[in-house]
C-alpha cells in the first residue's frame, strides 16, 4: 500500500466513524431481556406500546434535537422525518392522548439516565456504550 | 359566555392546585395566523374570506393548553383558544379530568372535544395536517365541543394499533345557521356516540357514530305564519316536521388516512340527519391526495356536499293553495333552501421551513351546483403560518 492510499483509507475510516456511526439502543442492565425488535422500540417511541413486551413499565427518552444520533435513529427506528415526528406528536399532545419523550441531551446524558433507571430506554452513539447500559438493539 | 368563564376559573383553580402537589405542568401551544383573499365580493363566502382586499381573521387561531399531573392517575387538562372568528376572545374549549385507569384505558370528565370526524381533536392545531384547514364542506358543524364523559381504550392487534373512544354528554349553546341567517339557540340532549381507529405505521382507518336529542329554536318565527296554516287544516305533523322540538339526530363518519411519507392521501364521508326537522340530511366528503419532496407538501383535495331535502310535505292534500301557490310546494321550498350542492377543489402547499413551523398557500375553488348562474362561484387564495410551542 502506498502512501496516498493509506491517507485516503485513513480519510475513509475517520469519515465513516465520524458520519456512519452506528446507534446503539439501550436499557439498565439489570432489564429482564437482551434484546428488543425495531417494532417494539418504533411502539415506544411513538407512544403506542407503555411497556415492555415483558410488561415493565417503559420510559424512552429522547436525545436533543439537532443531534445526528437522533435524525438517524427517527430515520431508520421511527421512519419518520423531523417535521413528520412534530406533527405526528402534535396530533396526540393536544388531544391528552400522548406525550412525546422527553429530550435530555446527547448520547452521554442519555447513557447515564438509563444507567440510573430501570425502566428508561433511550439510544447512544455506540462509541459511547460501556458497562453501564445493556444495548438491546443496533442500527447498523 | 358567562358559563364558559366559570369552567375557565374552574380549569385554572384546578391546574394551580393541582401544580402544587405534583409539580408537573405542561404547557403546550399553538398558533395559526393566516389571511386570504376572494375573488368576487358578490359570490358565496368560502371559509369566512368574503371580501377582495386580503383579511387576516378567519384561520387565525391561537390555543393554550396546560395538563397538571395531580398525581400518578389523574391529570387535569384545560384548553384556551382564541379565533379571529370569534374576536379573539379567549374561551375554556376544554377543561377536564382525566383519570388513568391503567396504561390502555382513560376516563375523562368535563368538557371535552366531540369525536366527530378524523382530525376533530387537533382541528385547531394547523401544524398537524396539511391544510390551513380542514376541508369545510365536511368540517361545518359547529357543536364540536360536549360536557359529559367519556372513556379512550387503546387496543393492538399484531402491528395494529387502535382505539375505541365512547362518550355520553349534552350542550347547550347558540349558533348562527347560516340556511335560515339567524342564532339557533342549540340544546343537545342524551348526545352519545362511538369512534373506532385503527391503524399500522402507513394507513389509519376511521368510523364513529353519534347520536342525539336536539332542540333548537330561534330560527322558526319566519316559519310561524306556515306553521299556523298547517296546523289550522290538521297538518299537525307537518307543522311538527317544521319544529326541532325534542327530534333525534344521527352522525355516521368513515374515514382513513395514508402517509407512505412520499405520499400521504385522506378522505372522509359523514350523513348527518335530524329526524322530523326542516334541516336537510347531510351527505358530505372529501377526498385529498399528497406527496412530500423533502420540507414541501403539495396536495389537491376534492370536496362536495350532496345534501338531501329533508321530507316535510308528504301528507298535504297537493291541491290545497296558498294564495295561487299549492301549499306543499311553500313547505317544500323550505326544505330545499337549505340544502347544499356544492363542490370545492383545493391546492395547496405546506412547506416546513424551519422546526416546529410550518408556511402553507392553499387556493380553493368553490361552486354551488344549486345556483345555474356561477353567480355563486367562489375563488379563495389563503396563506398562513402554523407552529407549535
Amino acid at each position: 500500500m502506498n502512501a496516498k492510499k493509506s491517507v485516503f483509507a485513513a480519510l475513509l475510516l475517520a469519515l465513516s466513524g465520524g458520519v456512519f456511526a452506528e446507534v446503539a439502543v439501550v436499557v439498565h442492565p439489570s432489564a429482564g431481556f437482551d434484546s428488543l425488535s425495531e417494532d417494539d422500540i418504533s411502539r415506544l417511541f411513538l407512544g403506542k406500546a407503555k411497556s415492555f413486551p415483558n410488561g415493565e413499565s417503559a420510559v424512552p427518552i429522547n436525545q436533543n434535537e439537532g443531534e445526528g444520533t437522533r435524525d438517524k435513529f427517527n430515520d431508520a427506528v421511527v421512519k419518520k422525518n423531523a417535521s413528520q415526528l412534530k406533527a405526528y406528536w402534535s396530533q396526540l399532545v393536544f388531544t391528552g392522548k400522548g406525550t412525546p419523550p422527553k429530550d435530555v441531551g446527547g448520547s452521554a446524558d442519555v447513557k447515564k439516565l438509563v444507567a440510573a433507571n430501570p425502566n428508561m430506554i433511550g439510544y447512544i452513539d455506540s462509541s459511547a456504550v460501556d458497562g453501564s447500559v445493556k444495548v438491546v438493539y443496533k442500527i447498523p | 359566555m358567562q358559563r364558559n368563564k366559570s369552567v375557565l376559573a374552574a380549569a385554572v383553580m384546578a391546574v394551580i392546585t393541582g401544580s402544587a402537589h405534583a409539580g408537573d405542568v405542561t404547557i403546550s401551544g399553538f398558533l395559526t395566523a393566516g389571511g386570504g383573499v376572494a375573488d368576487d365580493e358578490e359570490a358565496t363566502p368560502y371559509a369566512g374570506y368574503s371580501e377582495e382586499d386580503f383579511t387576516f381573521d378567519a384561520d387565525t387561531v391561537f390555543g393554550l393548553q396546560v395538563s397538571s399531573a395531580v398525581n400518578d392517575k389523574l391529570t387535569v387538562t384545560g384548553q384556551l383558544i382564541a379565533r379571529g372568528t370569534n374576536d379573539y376572545e379567549v374561551d375554556a374549549e376544554w377543561a377536564y379530568l382525566s383519570y388513568a385507569v391503567s396504561d390502555s384505558f382513560t376516563w375523562r370528565m368535563g368538557r371535552f372535544r366531540t369525536p366527530l370526524y378524523l382530525y376533530s381533536d387537533y382541528v385547531d392545531v394547523g401544524y398537524a395536517f396539511s391544510w390551513i384547514r380542514a376541508p369545510r364542506e365536511v368540517y361545518y358543524l359547529p357543536f364540536n365541543n360536549v360536557q359529559g364523559m367519556d372513556f379512550i381504550s387503546q387496543y393492538s392487534l399484531g402491528s395494529w394499533d387502535g382505539t375505541v373512544q365512547g362518550y355520553f354528554g349534552a350542550l347547550t349553546d347558540s349558533f348562527f345557521n347560516t340556511d335560515f341567517q339567524a342564532e339557533v339557540s342549540t340544546e343537545l340532549r342524551n348526545q352519545m356516540g362511538l369512534a373506532f381507529t385503527l391503524g399500522n405505521d402507513w394507513l389509519t382507518l376511521r368510523a364513529a357514530y353519534h347520536k342525539a336529542d336536539f332542540n333548537l329554536t330561534g330560527y322558526e318565527a319566519p316559519l310561524s305564519g306556515l306553521i299556523g296554516i298547517l296546523s289550522g287544516l290538521g297538518y299537525q305533523d307537518n307543522a311538527d316536521r317544521l319544529l326541532v322540538e325534542d327530534d333525534s339526530g344521527d352522525f355516521l363518519s368513515v374515514g382513513f388516512t395514508v402517509d407512505t411519507g412520499t405520499f400521504v392521501a385522506a378522505g372522509e364521508s359523514i350523513r348527518f340527519e335530524i329526524d322530523n326537522a326542516p334541516f336537510s340530511i347531510d351527505k358530505r366528503s372529501y377526498l385529498m391526495l399528497g406527496f412530500r419532496a423533502g420540507d414541501f407538501l403539495f396536495h389537491v383535495t376534492g370536496s362536495r356536499s350532496r345534501d338531501e331535502a329533508a321530507d316535510l310535505s308528504s301528507g298535504i292534500d297537493p291541491t290545497i293553495l296558498v294564495g295561487p301557490v299549492p301549499l306543499y310546494l311553500l313547505v317544500d321550498g323550505i326544505a330545499e333552501a337549505n340544502v347544499a350542492d356544492n363542490d370545492v377543489f383545493s391546492v395547496g402547499v405546506r412547506w416546513d421551513f424551519t422546526s416546529s413551523a410550518a408556511f402553507k398557500l392553499q387556493v380553493d375553488d368553490y361552486s354551488d351546483n344549486t345556483d345555474d348562474s356561477g353567480d355563486s362561484d367562489q375563488k379563495v387564495v389563503s396563506f398562513a403560518i402554523s407552529t407549535v410551542f
